[in-house]
């Protein structure tokens, strides 16, 4: 079981920086 | 959406702040907390690489946004408290609203804050490497990381006294 929560913990967490980090990155490009 | 639908597995943290805070209500241990840290910052890098693979950036990136000054500071410890207690108030009144809450809340924060709201060790963690419009700089990084720490047993003892006379099923 732990594994399991260790695992979602991490996906979790990197799907959301990848929104927060790809968000800027597309806001950066619409800005210039 | 994430919480929705990793919530039931692991609780949907996806924050040191908020498991550390867990551990201070002894509702997990201090080897779960640890190791939850871990991957959490493991995962958090992760998804700086994969929105960097994502745009065709390079993968490995050191962030040169200056994010420095006490107003920015104090922001992240008002955005950490404000998100502490969002989610025990969420859980002691309204367990079931409490994905939806840290949304709004997360939102809203977003832009009272002077800081844009990390309120999270991990992501702060990440976007140091980024070096994009959502980075910070490695050197401001560990100010932002005391100020979210400093937030969470204050926050903790807030919500503790604030919602003692309240539980899910009375509120319900």
């Amino acid at each position: 079981m732990i594994k399991k929560q260790l695992a979602a913990e991490c996906i979790g967490t990197m799907m959301l920086v990848a929104t927060v980090v790809g968000s800027g990155i597309r806001a950066q490009a619409l800005a210039t | 959406m994430l919480i929705t639908v990793l919530g039931p597995i692991s609780g949907a943290h996806f924050n040191p702040a908020v498991s550390i805070a867990f551990f201070i209500r002894s509702q997990i241990g201090a080897k779960k907390c640890l190791l939850f840290i871990l991957v959490q910052i493991a995962g958090g890098i992760a998804g700086s690489m994969l929105a960097h693979l994502m745009f065709e950036l390079p993968v490995i990136q050191f962030s040169e946004q200056a994010r420095s000054g006490l107003a920015q500071y104090f922001s992240e410890l008002v955005a950490t408290a404000g998100l502490i207690g969002v989610i025990l108030g969420g859980i002691a009144s309204r367990p079931h609203a409490v994905p939806m809450l840290v949304g709004l809340y997360i939102s809203a924060a977003y832009w009272f804050t002077a800081s844009t709201s990390f309120a999270n060790p991990a992501v702060t963690i990440a976007r140091s490497l980024s070096d994009t419009f959502s980075g910070i700089s490695p050197a401001d990084m560990p100010f932002f990381i005391l100020a979210q720490l400093a937030a969470i047993y204050p926050a903790v003892m807030l919500c503790r006294w604030l919602f003692s006379d309240n539980d899910a099923r009375g509120a319900e």
